[in-house]
């Protein structure tokens, strides 16, 4: 019991920084500006601009949740050891997984809470229309969440042992290599050269599949995804996040705190 | 008497730079602080003090060595249970008032809401933070952060304190009450181990002190002990005294500093209490007049001087002999 409640105290402190955070506040402005100006431009295309809209909706949450898990996972654990504050917490009796699971959940929590606020006013969008928010929205929204928790760990991985602008370089690398690797593959098949396709193919075991995550034809002509897919690719993604932090866990265990 | 804190041997060799360079901080810490005792680790800069509280509270893994906090092996989480530790120069949450800091901390711990809430206000009043409850930590100066720092470091009622250099950054008024509350912590039964360089303090309130250099622990006792008991030199102020007189007192072993100019007052300085009588029975013989006797006994800045100095005298003797630890 006394384990949830250090685990709830390090998420919910984690989660108060992030939402004080002042560029948090900035990307979520920004993004509740380019939802709404999706409406423009919306009215501005020719054809179906109720399809527009979804599409630059979606398009954008989707940024906006890949950018938070991005910079916030960076520097997850990477403030705590420059500003030292990891100093008063790791010599207290918790141990060093509970740290960073505690982290993470923050973080999760503060991934949730900018998808929620900007979903909100994507949804006001598409109400105020009179356009109908479909249940394919829903399940792209739920898809979209776990590919950024997915990525947050991908960039806690990277930030245990790098600095925080190589991590996400890094990280941004995997999430791009993540969006082609079925391109890649295919590409892989033709190819000639046995070694580059083997080491291409060798990647991609490791690098995580998060074309499944990809929903913008479906949400764009409203046609609904299996629910057994969105499970699928849930299940997928949080057993890669949980790799991920085992990763983490056991890097971090084996630093010095200097 | 039982031991709540143990270090044996304990080393440590950090690696720097692209090259991996080696930096020895720690060559070897051995001290046991005991139950009830304020003890304090005293060194110059860069001796190896905060490296060892770190190992000790399981921030850094040692190379070599081993430890103990209230029995419990250092780097288990059992260790920690009833530990506080204040770091060097501690850093918070910059988003986070004080109040909600502590309640943070005292969450980890598992108190109920009540319990922190109770223990927050006292602790806030006691180290003298009750004006900037709710200003956000990103807006206290240094000393302010050394404060919140103690009240983190003793938000659980910890039975044992690890504190370091808890001096450092704050107002001779905030020094005395630092002082004050680690007497108090004593009085409680608690035992407090700190790091300093800030001698004086160290002396005000320590049972016993471990003296470290070059990353080595080269003494450990009462103050009394370790500083030499006999007396080191004795100052005697004269007056009266014609320079031509000065070949005489440097003979008996005495020497001759004018203080106030050529033909003023004098101050001489006997190699022992001995000589000091005969120097005092000369000036007056001289026609001179004694207006100031002073044996100087050992003062743990001496101590320090002495150490450095045999250090060094090690080192040259063994350089060349081995290339070091
Ligand atoms: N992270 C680190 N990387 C490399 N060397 C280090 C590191 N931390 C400490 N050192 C070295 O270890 C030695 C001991 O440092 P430490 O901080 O323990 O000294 P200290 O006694 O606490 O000094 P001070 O009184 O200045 O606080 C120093 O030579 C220092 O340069
Ligand atoms: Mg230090």
């Amino acid at each position: 019991m006394i384990v949830l409640q250090k685990l709830f105290s390090i998420a919910a402190n984690t989660f108060r920084e992030a939402i004080r955070n002042r560029v948090l506040h900035a990307v979520l402005l920004m993004s509740f500006a380019l939802v709404i100006s999706s409406l423009a431009i919306g009215a501005l295309s020719v054809e179906n601009n109720a399809r527009v809209i979804r599409d630059m909706g979606v398009t954008f949450i989707n940024f906006t949740v890949i950018f938070v898990a991005i910079f916030s996972g960076v520097s997850l654990l990477q403030v705590e050891l420059q500003r030292k504050t990891i100093y008063t917490i790791v010599t207290k009796p918790v141990a060093r997984w509970l740290f960073i699971v505690g982290k993470f959940l923050g973080l999760a929590a503060t991934l949730f809470v900018v998808q929620l606020l900007v979903s909100l006013v994507f949804a006001l969008v598409i109400i105020a229309r009179g356009d109908p928010f479909s249940g394919v929205i829903v399940q792209s929204l739920v898809l979209m969440f776990f590919e950024g928790a997915l990525i947050a760990a991908v960039a806690t991985v990277f930030s245990s042992f790098s600095t925080p602008v190589l991590s996400g370089v890094l990280t941004f690398g995997v999430f791009i290599l993540g969006r082609l690797r079925g391109a890649l593959y295919k590409y892989a098949e033709l190819m000639k050269e046995e070694a580059l396709a083997t080491l291409i193919k060798g990647m991609g075991v490791v690098i995580p599949d998060l074309t499944l995550h990809r929903a913008d034809i479906e949400v764009a002509y409203t046609i609904p995804l299996n629910w057994s897919f969105v499970a699928y690719t849930c299940t997928y993604s949080l057993a890669y996040t949980g790799v991920c932090l085992i990763l983490a866990i056991l890097i971090f265990s084996r630093r010095d705190f200097v | 008497m039982s031991v709540v804190l143990r270090a044996h041997k304990l080393a440590k060799t950090f690696r720097i730079g692209f090259w991996r360079k080696k930096v020895v901080a720690l060559r070897d810490a051995t001290f046991d602080v005991n139950e009830h005792e304020v003890f304090g680790l005293i060194g110059p800069n860069g001796a190896g003090k905060t490296t060892t509280l770190k190992i000790l509270t399981g921030l850094v893994k040692p190379d070599a060595g081993e430890g103990s906090l209230l029995g419990q092996p250092i780097g288990s989480v059992d260790a920690r249970r009833h530990l506080g530790y204040l770091p060097e120069a501690p850093y918070f949450y910059e988003y986070l008032t004080v109040g909600e800091l502590l309640h943070f901390y005292g969450g980890i711990f598992g108190m109920s809401r009540a319990e922190r809430q109770k223990r927050i206000d006292e602790l806030i009043e006691k180290v003298g933070l009750s004006h900037a409850r709710d200003r956000p930590l990103r807006k206290f100066s240094k000393g302010m952060l050394q404060r919140a720092g103690l009240a983190q470091a003793l938000i659980h009622d910890p039975q044992l304190v690890i504190l370091d250099e808890p001096q450092t950054g704050l107002d001779p008024i905030g020094r005395t009450q630092v002082t004050r509350l680690i007497m108090e912590l004593r009085e409680q039964g608690k035992s407090v181990f700190f790091a300093s360089h800030i001698l004086p303090d160290v002396e005000r309130v320590c049972d016993r002190v471990a003296v470290m250099f070059n990353g080595k622990v080269v003494g450990v006792g009462r103050l009394s002990e370790l500083l030499k008991a006999q007396v080191l030199d004795v100052e005697i102020l004269a007056e009266g005294l014609g320079a031509e007189s000065r070949p005489e007192f440097e003979q008996l072993g005495c020497s001759w500093r004018d203080v106030d100019g050529e033909g003023g007052r004098v101050m001489l300085v006997a190699e022992d209490v001995k000589v000091g009588r005969e120097a005092m029975s000369l000036v007056l013989q001289r026609g001179g007049a004694v207006r100031g006797y002073n044996e100087r006994h050992e003062h743990l800045e001496d101590l320090f001087v002495r150490q450095a100095n045999s250090e060094q005298e090690g080192a040259a003797a063994t350089s060349g002999a081995s290339g070091g630890a």
